[in-house]
């Protein structure tokens, strides 16, 4: 009885385990297969198959100039949150205590806000202070979005670092600035790495803090995507979706190769 | 590093920035909070209005904000126990798995999705679900449904419930992969040793020693949920509402920004009882 | 009269509101190897983090070279510190491990590579300049560690527990390599240890330390021939001490009342009054049958042999006797080795060796 029990039960686990990735994969296999058909609206299965969305997306105005504000959004984001994330943990790494653990709580707070919160907040801010909406705004944003994530990121590269090199280089009458960029810096590189990537990718994919700060000329390339997704229904909006699939695929290999994914993603094991 | 004097005033130097950002935000932050005590508002305009807590009382009584309240409830519910069913069992195997390169490879496979952009995915998700996508043609094609039918799948709750599940699954099964590493399996071992069998051990050592991890992850999912904007929005459309959709509608179209920031304060609130509520139970299940 | 190098007065660390440290006061000389010993616990890792400037001086003054370096962050104390687990820079190379600081002080690069080479030369690594720090061994990299801090030519040397990583048969080459390098660059240093044996082979003088407080400061030979307390004579190799009180004046020596009863001739005069503790090292008691007889001046005690141990150069044999037991160490070949357990034996010691340690 136990055993058929047994069976029952790894049965259902494995079913659930396939189902799982059925969801996570399924709908994206099926937009890169979309991508390739031949018809003007999306249909299931394609009729005949071309490339000439993929065209279409470098043709259209708006997904190349979107893409280019997302990039750019994404490369001012990504060191203003690593620079001040890096600051910050180093700051409260060197004088641990009390403070420093609740202001570890302070900085990682930001990610108890909804994003939709944090897009008007910034919205009505910039209203008041005369900025208006655009790139800037949204810089704003998705440094607030993003920087508890570097920060952590950073954070947990100096937790594994060993204090008494800091002690040794003192014993070699090297300053602590010196300290910092010649012994430290280059050891917590890769966590530095890590939460690069992840307020590059958190930046470039956001969706409902940056609605709020779009401007008539200013949008993201995930904002272009939706808005074209409204109205149009050809299979232009697959192609570039395909794109960002391959993008992300390259990123997430690009960090197994870096630092490996799964310390990234804080599942590592410390014999690695 | 203890010592001599230097070292204090540059560590406090080094917080700063990270201080007055987070000082901007918060101030910002209070100044949207700040105009739902007045009674009308909108973007560009000085609030205006008699000061008060009537904006409040209008949220919480008016049907319309209570049925979006009621839905995001409903589907953050939803799609915390559909993501956890399903998470469970990935994380358990990436856990699990002896291979180190099996690991690595299930986690990129669960990262390729979690990297993508959420626009992307939710568009996948309207190709499969969609009257002409994938799901309803292969129910055509079985047989299951007629020629030209299909299962409305789109537009509706269930849509958005999928949705959110998708949404979630990845910072479900990462949260749980990274609390459950940090098991000790002699605990399970010795279960055995007692004489209990794979499932006892199961259920009577192990998903109790997961307890942590698994709040955790709900916690996180049902939070995520409850504050989503862009899953109801692009597969609910019109028909399902959540919080989220509402406090947008509400700021930019109807121009009604003190009703707006009303609402941001219950989505705040609603997080932050989440994070609490969590850490109580987490300590009466310690304590039990 | 050499320089004093380093110079400790009244010296009080404090953790919290507990003192680690208290009324520290000690002078290191050029050229000297002194080593603080002690057990865990005794101050003496905290006493040198001080020294180095890790951890501030709640009161007292440190000085080097005569100048009061309390309140100078460490990276300004011309020391060179060797760490306990040797704090190796892992992503540098030995040779850039070993330039590291001559490079941060802005040395011409002629200059820094010869300090370098020297360096690796006095610990016999010239082939490993290029290699990682986790590609070396264990030995290895402790020679690495006391490279990096020779290259800085500090007045001052600090060794945290060197030889603590070691196993035993390369600890035993080590401090004797250690010390001729040391000695043949003429360097001063100050080493921390709990290795009693180690800072006796090793030192010039030896600072005992216990539960935060100075002991006794002396040469090996004094520390272990002349323990000023039961603290240290217990600490430093090993020791009978037996409490006894004052009898009776004898001539040249003095007699004491021991526990089993009898009294026991110590040489030389000691102070009339009161209790005392004879120290009596296991080496200097032999042991015979009852009925052989030692010489006349011997004292002598009879007890139970409840146990011996075969220690390979010696036999380690101990007595059941009043109430208490004594140990002696006898050669493994001694006509001893019929005694058996169980059996009646006596030990004997000449007076001479008996020291009168105050309680």
């Amino acid at each position: 009885m136990a055993r058929a029990r047994l069976r029952v039960a790894v049965g259902l686990l494995w079913l659930l385990r396939i189902g799982a990735f059925v969801l996570l994969f399924a709908p994206i296999a099926l937009v890169i297969a979309m991508s390739f058909g031949g018809d003007a609206y999306a249909t299931f299965p394609p009729r005949s198959w071309s490339f000439k969305w993929y065209l279409n997306v470098f043709r259209r105005d708006e997904f190349a100039s979107s893409f280019l504000t997302s990039l750019t959004v994404a490369a001012l984001v990504t060191p203003i949150s690593v620079g001040i994330g890096t600051l910050a943990a180093y700051g409260l790494w060197r004088r641990p205590g009390a403070t420093a653990r609740a202001l570890e709580s302070v900085f990682m707070s930001p990610v108890l806000l909804p994003l939709v919160v944090t897009g008007l907040a910034v919205l009505v801010f910039v209203n008041r202070v005369g900025i208006g909406t655009g790139i800037p705004a949204i810089v704003g944003a998705h440094v607030a979005i993003t920087f508890p994530y570097a920060f952590r990121a950073v954070l947990a590269a100096l937790g594994r670092y060993d204090r008494r090199l800091d002690e040794a280089a003192a014993s070699l009458k090297v300053r602590p600035f010196r300290t910092f960029w010649h012994v430290t810096l280059p050891l917590i590189r890769p966590g530095i790495v890590a939460g690069a990537m992840f307020a590059f990718v958190m930046s470039f994919d956001d969706f409902a803090a940056t609605i709020f700060l779009i401007a008539p000329d200013t949008r993201t390339l995930p904002i272009a995507i939706y808005q074209y997704m409204e109205f149009n229904l050809d299979p232009t909006v697959s192609a570039v979706s395909s794109l960002l699939v391959v993008l992300a695929t390259i990123g997430v290999l690009v960090v197994e190769r870096v630092i490996g994914v799964d310390r990234f993603f804080g599942i590592g094991d410390s014999t690695r | 590093m203890t010592g001599s004097r230097a070292p204090a005033l540059d560590s406090r130097l080094l917080l700063l920035p990270a201080l007055l950002v987070f000082a901007a935000f918060a101030a910002a932050l209070l100044d949207l909070l700040s105009w739902s005590f007045h009674a009308t508002g909108r973007i560009g305009a000085a609030p205006s209005g008699e000061l008060g807590l009537s904006v409040y009382a209008r949220v919480l009584s008016d049907p319309l904000y209570l049925s979006a309240l009621a839905t995001t409830l409903r589907l953050s519910a939803v799609a915390t126990a559909g993501s956890l069913l399903l998470g469970l069992p990935i994380a358990f195997w990436i856990v699990r798995t002896p291979s180190a390169r099996m690991r690595a490879t299930l986690i990129i496979l669960v990262a390729v999705p979690f990297m993508t952009s959420l626009i992307v995915r939710l568009y996948a998700l309207l190709l499969a679900l969609g009257n002409n996508g994938l799901v309803n043609r292969a129910l055509q094609a079985t047989g299951v449904i007629a020629e030209n039918d299909f299962i409305p799948l789109i537009r509706n709750e269930t849509s958005v419930a999928i949705g959110l599940v998708y949404f979630v699954l990845p910072f479900v099964v990462f949260t749980l992969a990274g609390s459950f590493k940090r098991f000790d399996r002699t605990l399970e071992e010795a279960a055995a040793n007692l004489g209990a069998d794979e499932l006892v051990v199961l259920f009577r050592v192990t998903l109790p020693l997961m307890a942590p991890g698994i709040l955790a992850a709900g916690t996180l999912a049902f939070v995520l949920a409850g504050t989503a904007f862009a899953t109801p929005l692009v597969l609910g459309g019109s028909a399902v509402r959540m919080v989220a959709n509402v406090i947008y509608d509400q700021a930019l179209f109807a121009q009604n920004l003190p009703v707006a920031a009303a609402l941001s304060a219950v989505a705040l609130a609603f997080t932050i009882a989440c994070l609490w509520l969590a850490g109580r139970l987490g300590r009466w299940g310690s304590n039990a | 009269m050499s320089e004093i190098v380093l110079s400790l007065s009244a010296v009080e660390i404090r953790y919290g509101a507990s003192k680690v440290v208290e009324a520290a006061s000690f002078d290191v000389r050029d050229g000297e190897f002194v080593t603080l010993l002690g057990p865990s616990g005794s101050g003496k890792t905290s006493l040198l983090r001080a020294i180095a400037g890790f951890v501030p001086v709640a009161a007292g003054e440190v000085r080097l070279l005569g100048h009061r370096v309390n309140d100078m962050p460490a990276y300004e104390r011309d020391v060179g510190l060797v760490f306990q687990n040797y704090a190796l820079f892992p992503h540098m190379t030995v040779a850039e491990n070993l330039s590291f600081g001559p490079r941060m002080m802005k040395l011409p690069t002629a200059e820094t590579a010869t300090r370098v080479d020297e360096a690796l030369q006095h610990v016999r690594l010239g082939a490993y300049a290029g290699r990682y720090p986790h590609e070396l061994s264990g030995g290895q990299q402790q020679r690495v560690a006391i490279a990096r801090a020779l290259a800085m030519r500090s007045k001052l040397l600090l060794l945290d527990e060197p030889m603590s990583n070691l196993d035993a048969r390369l600890r035993a080459e080590m401090r004797v390599e250690l010390v001729a390098l040391l000695r043949g660059i003429g360097a001063t240093a100050l080493s921390v240890t709990h290795n009693q044996e180690e800072a006796l082979a090793m030192s010039d003088r030896v600072i005992v330390m216990a539960e935060g407080g100075i002991r006794q400061i002396g040469t090996p030979g004094e520390i272990y021939r002349f323990p000023a307390d039961a603290f240290v004579a217990g600490f430093i190799g090993d020791a009978n001490v037996i409490e006894a009180t004052f009898a009776a004046v004898d001539g040249e020596a003095t007699r004491f009342t021991v526990p089993w009863g009898e009294t026991v001739r110590a040489a030389g005069r000691a102070p009339e009054e009161g209790d005392a503790l004879l120290l009596l090292r296991p080496e200097s008691v032999g042991v015979c049958a009852p009925g052989e007889a030692p010489d006349v001046e011997s004292n002598r005690v009879r007890g139970r042999l409840v146990a011996r141990a075969y220690m390979g150069a010696y036999v380690e044999m101990r007595a059941a006797l009043g109430g208490i037991e004594l140990v002696a160490k006898v050669p493994a070949d001694h006509a001893s080795a019929h005694l058996a357990l169980g059996d009646d034996i006596v030990l004997h010691w000449r007076p001479d060796v008996v020291r009168v340690i105050r309680r």
